[in-house]
């Protein structure tokens, strides 16, 4: 049928409003990942992946560090992840991934099935949706997949090419990416000797792509790489099960063998296809958006699409459905709350942001804390003043100490770098300088770059009156793009006044560090000893003895809240005071403190309670736990606490 | 096209301007302030360029190199970087050994004219230094995820890689020491949770792993020296642990829970203690050579407990030695911790033996860690010791001699107080130490804002040819064969405590 200008029109309208689904999915895509699953939440903890570096501004990758296989995705991927501080270039990058996957299935599918099954091309896209909606690392797995199928497309098209040729261009591209990708490899030789063998009937071509895959290893081990030769051939799974930090790789996994399994389901369905294809020959072309099949051939030879839009534009309007519907429930099973939840406060904690991270802690059941979390949230109550007084709002894990590392906690290295980077800085803020500094340079070491851990460097070298050294750190940090302007900004303080002698924060720590060395641990105590001005000092170590049920103490130090003008004892420290008070029949010395009415008349409620159940602790326990959850009498009790949402 | 040759004659008028710089300029009575420290130094007629970072505001820069002989180098820069041609700079050096080398620096500034500053003076020795340092890059830790062991080419800014550690599960390659500063016979030891602890034996084209374990040993070697006929090394066996310091400038710093010293005989493998050398109730650690072979000098302290650290005053001591007997000769206290006031660390000989470079810090057999820690030389004859002039106020540690005895390679945190960087110091003749100068790079500012340390740099005649891989492999195979190459222990009467610490401390 000839095409009129008038016809090409028209046809080109129904190209864009079949490529609509397309354009609507990444939209939305893009949107849902902007918005809601957030990249820079990702970035706030990727620092802590053991097997993937970050990016390290001033490291040069190809000559500080040896040459392995992958390398390249590994660095593109720690590049990348650092870009995701910004939330929005995240979420294009992310979105960019999800469109060459897109892309390649189609390409790759296309090919297989001859054009049918193509409405699969969306399933790589909504993999991995689904991967970042529960917050999965995958980048450098899913960087190297989509590097490899781009080299699979590549390989398609040389299919018109002698089969010699053909697979002399396969093993140049099978070096390329066992250097640059290689969790890819087996895939793209998968693909590959599938397309051969399922495609073009070439069975020879087929197995010597299959038989490459004992001879790129062995060559790049005893070439180019400094590996041994079971290395060599481990690195080419899909993934390294026994890395250290990699959470469950179900859905990268998924999208690998997605792949190959659509090929060949592809190849099958064109072989049966063809048998019944007088039948089938109207239907068997996929018709949600065949048009924007980018090869020419298959619109040329299937005109009659063309010429029947009502019906197609009804198949469209149906596969869009089903596409949605299909999101929607990935995204709706995939969708991770808490961990997303975890991050934020993650996020709130390093920008300082105290009551947006009390409001998303609120939120958090008692399951899903652990250390970094009851850090973060103890020093959020700290710095808004409600660490005595709400302490027990929020969950408290005995042995989780606020300001000491605890070694009976057996962590992963990851989790490890984590806490060191929590602890240097509420040490940092409680005036123990130089353990905050120990911690902080293990963090750094462990994580091989974090732009926190050195600005925290820097003010620690500050505070120590070292400004050559704080200069190194902020200069280092001044060579991150995302950075610099802020590393700047202190380096031009430090030039203008190395002591730092007009920011009171800076002062007000030097006040807290100790005066004279000592290799033991610098607790509270000796804290407050050397200036009793220390509030955050005292207040940890209230919480501490709240935690540990040390009421003695918290009675004996009350008395220090003169000197730290709290106007009122806080509603912890009174509860212990007056489980105190009954438990010796004694009235303490409080410095003329009084206990608050309402405290008392809590507590007499509290202990009519018990009264009324006979003492039975265990009876009383549903009624205490849902009127006093929250407060110390019931933790001081049962040894837990409940948490009060608001 | 009006526009691109309207700009051309416009930066054409803007260079007219500026022009260049010449003896009418501006006369600045001092010399510019430059960075790294390029002012006053020796330099080998075999070192690669000094490029330079001129730290001085201006909007232009103009260097002029000259020394007695051949063409003077003349740069013109916009930026305050001053980056010198490589083969311009070899045929300067190359032509004028002996000679002065002067830097002019003209900067074009606010005011619009050319300044000229005073010359900095410079000195090109007649003797080359070794033409590669080898030395590992660390971040500053105890447990670390990038940390590799690299050699440079001195006469160039080529570093390459020896061996890194995600080659063999993120472990730890530290101690590296040379016979006469040949790689062709080099030991260093390794560490890894996965590999286990083997000593790396180079010998010429072969590398092997060494299993140094046994009851009383905790087969982690840490310091050693090669014996001048090469067929012996001492090797130390320490406990170490971590402090860490609540107030002092100086963070972190390491404990010697015990350490003796013993002899591993290449030959046959075998590892000989010896009790005068093993005691108890002292430490001994940082073994070095005579030049003649005939006696072993180390540091020696007394075994102290962890609190009383401060205590840790290190004495330098010797022990003959025959090689041909294997008999050992009479201690000897070289020089008292007291006398030095200051705990003695890391005495190296220079290759004609005539003088001894050695660490005093206030106490620690673990001098790194110090705040400041000093370098002293002894003069072998007199016996006289000096503190050295080119000692800073911070830490200058982990030195070494060139094969010439001409230079000194040490590790120095005078920078910034804080990470150490490699600087060489040329030794004349009359055992006078000269004004250190870092390792160059081709970017000036390369040191600014890096935060890893260098570690025990050590000058060598020729590059490692060891591949990575087969230092991988030696790693590797440790595990495989589950204790390298044998070495059946002959032990001496000193008990040793095994050591638990996986840990590793040397920034």
């Amino acid at each position: 049928m000839p095409l009129t200008p008038n016809s090409l029109e028209q046809r080109s309208g129904w190209n864009f409003i079949q490529r609509l689904p397309s354009l609507i999915f990444f939209l939305l895509f893009f949107l849902d990942v902007y918005l809601y699953i957030d990249p820079a939440l990702i970035h706030i903890s990727h620092f802590a992946h053991w097997r993937l570096p970050p990016y390290v501004p001033g490291l040069n990758v190809f000559s500080d560090l040896p040459a392995y296989p992958g390398k390249l995705a590994v660095f593109a991927a720690g590049w990348l992840l650092h870009i995701f501080y910004y939330s929005w270039a995240g979420a294009a990058s992310i979105t960019a991934l999800a469109w060459i996957l897109f892309w390649g299935a189609d390409k790759y599918i296309g090919a297989m099935s001859d054009g049918r099954l193509r409405w699969l091309r969306f399933v790589p896209a909504i993999v991995l949706l689904a991967q970042y909606s529960r917050y999965c690392h995958y980048l450098m797995e899913n960087i190297s997949i989509a590097f490899g199928v781009l080299l699979v497309c590549l390989y398609l098209h040389a299919s018109k090419l002698r089969p010699l040729l053909r697979l002399i261009i396969f093993l140049a591209l099978s070096a390329i990416l066992y250097y640059a990708a290689v969790f890819s490899y087996l895939l793209f030789v998968a693909l590959c000797a599938s397309y051969e063998v399922f495609h073009q009937r070439h069975w020879i071509n087929g197995l010597a792509a299959l038989l490459s895959v004992l001879l790129i290893p062995l060559i790049a081990s005893m070439l180019v790489f400094d590996q041994t030769l079971a290395s060599a051939y481990l690195c080419t799974l899909p993934y390294e099960p026994l890395i250290i930090g990699f959470q469950g790789p179900w859905l990268y996994l998924f999208l690998y063998l997605f792949f190959p399994l659509a090929g060949l389901f592809g190849a099958f369905w064109r072989s049966y296809a063809g048998k019944m294809k007088d039948s089938f020959k109207r239907y068997s072309v996929n018709a949600t958006d065949s048009a924007e099949n980018a090869d020419p051939e298959i619109e040329e030879t299937d005109p009659e699409i063309q010429e029947q839009p009502v019906a197609s534009k009804l198949q469209l309007v149906f596969a869009a459905s089903i596409l949605l519907i299909v999101v929607l429930i990935a995204v709706f099973l995939s969708t991770d709350n808490v961990e997303r939840q975890r991050r934020r406060i993650k996020c709130f904690a390093q920008h300082e942001m105290w009551t947006e991270l009390l409001s998303e802690a609120n939120e958090l059941g008692p399951q899903d804390y652990d250390f970094a979390y009851c850090h973060d949230v103890s020093r959020a109550l700290y710095h808004s003043g409600r660490l005595l007084d709400d302490l027990f709002h929020y969950p408290q894990v005995a042995g989780w100490q606020l300001y000491k590392v605890d070694d009976s906690i057996s962590l992963s290295p990851a989790d490890k770098m984590g806490r060191n980077s929590n602890l240097c800085d509420s040490l940092y803020e409680m005036g123990r300088v130089n353990e905050a500094e120990n911690y902080a340079l293990d963090a750094l070491a462990g994580l091989m770059y974090h732009p926190h851990v050195l600005k925290r460097l820097a003010l620690i070298n500050i505070v120590k009156r070292q400004p050559d050294a704080a200069r190194t750190f902020l200069i280092a940090l001044r060579e991150d793009f995302i950075f610099r302007n802020e590393a700047q900004e202190l380096l031009d303080q430090l030039d203008a006044d190395p002591d730092f002698t007009s920011n009171e924060e800076i002062q007000r720590i030097r006040s807290f560090m100790p005066v004279k060395d000592s290799i033991e641990e610098c607790s509270p105590e000796t804290l407050l000893r050397i200036n009793p001005n220390n509030r955050m000092a005292f207040e940890y170590l209230m919480a501490y003895y709240l935690q540990t049920n040390q009421v003695a103490d918290v009675v004996t130090n009350t008395a220090r809240m003169a000197e730290l003008h709290y106007d009122a004892i806080p509603r912890a420290c009174e509860e212990a005071i007056l489980i105190f008070m009954h438990s010796t029949q004694s009235r303490p010395f409080l410095n003329g403190y009084p206990i608050s009415a309402e405290t008392q008349e809590r507590f007499f409620k509290f202990d009519r309670i018990i009264q009324s159940n006979n003492k039975n602790l265990r009876a009383a326990q549903g009624e205490l736990e849902a009127e006093f959850g929250d407060s110390y009498f019931f933790y001081n009790l049962y040894g837990y606490n409940r948490i009060q949402k608001k | 096209m009006t526009l691109a040759a309207l700009l051309v004659c416009v930066c054409a008028f803007v260079q007219c301007g500026k022009g260049a710089p010449d003896d009418a300029s501006r006369k600045i009575d001092r010399i510019a302030q430059i960075r790294p420290d390029y002012c006053g130094v020796v330099i080998p007629p075999n070192i690669a360029p000094l490029n330079f970072f001129i730290e001085e505001k201006g909007s232009e820069y103009f260097v002029r190199i000259r020394s007695t002989n051949g063409k003077s180098i003349e740069l013109h820069s916009a930026k305050p970087s001053i980056e010198i041609p490589m083969s311009d700079w070899r045929k300067l050096l190359e032509s004028n050994r002996g000679q002065k080398l002067f830097f002019y620096v003209y900067v074009y500034d606010s005011e619009n004219q050319w300044s000229r500053f005073e010359p900095i003076e410079n000195e090109i020795a007649d003797d080359e230094i070794d033409p590669y340092v080898a030395y590992r890059k660390i971040n500053i830790c105890i447990m670390w995820r990038d940390m590799g062991f690299y050699q440079r080419d001195l006469e160039s800014y080529t570093e390459t890689i020896v061996s890194h550690n995600r080659s063999y599960g993120y472990g730890c390659i530290n101690c590296h020491s040379y016979l006469k500063n040949d790689p062709k016979h080099m030991v260093l030891q390794a560490r890894s949770a996965q590999y286990g602890t083997p000593m790396l034996l180079v010998d010429n084209d072969d590398i092997a792993p060494i299993q140094t374990k046994s009851d009383t040993t905790s087969g982690k070697v840490g310091f050693t020296a090669w014996h001048p006929n090469g067929k012996i090394i001492a090797i130390t066996d320490n406990k170490f642990s971590m402090l860490i310091h609540t107030q002092a400038q100086e963070v972190r710093d390491v404990f010697d829970g015990a350490c003796d010293l013993d002899l591993y005989r290449v030959d046959t493998h075998e590892v000989v203690s010896e009790d005068k050398i093993s005691r108890p109730d002292r430490m001994e650690t940082f073994p070095e050579w005579s030049r003649d072979g005939r006696f072993l000098y180390f540091c020696s302290a007394p075994q102290v407990p962890q609190k009383r650290y401060p205590e840790v005053q290190c004495d330098l001591m010797r022990i003959g030695y025959d090689d041909e007997s294997g008999g050992w000769g009479d201690l000897e206290t070289v020089l008292l911790a007291q006398d030095a006031q200051g705990s003695i660390t890391q005495p190296r000989f220079s290759p004609d033996g005539r003088f001894l470079l050695f660490n005093v810090s206030e106490y620690s057999d673990f001098p790194i860690h110090q705040a400041q820690c000093d370098l002293y030389l002894m003069a072998m004859e007199s016996g006289e010791y000096r503190k050295l002039a080119i000692s800073s106020e911070r830490n200058d540690s982990w030195h070494g001699w060139s094969s010439n005895g001409r230079w000194v390679v040490l590790n120095s945190k005078r920078i910034d107080g804080r990470f150490a960087r490699p600087f060489f110091s040329y030794f004349d003749e009359n055992g006078e130490a000269h004004k250190p100068f870092v390792l160059p790079q081709q970017d000036p500012t390369f040191y600014d804002g890096l935060v890893r340390v260098y570690n025990v740099p050590e000058l060598i005649k020729a590059p490692i040819e060891i591949e990575d891989r087969e230092f991988t492999q030696a790693i590797i195979s440790n595990r495989k064969t589950g204790s390298g190459s044998s070495s059946p222990w002959t032990s001496g009467a000193a008990t040793k405590a095994n050591s638990t610490s996986e840990l590793h401390y040397e920034d």
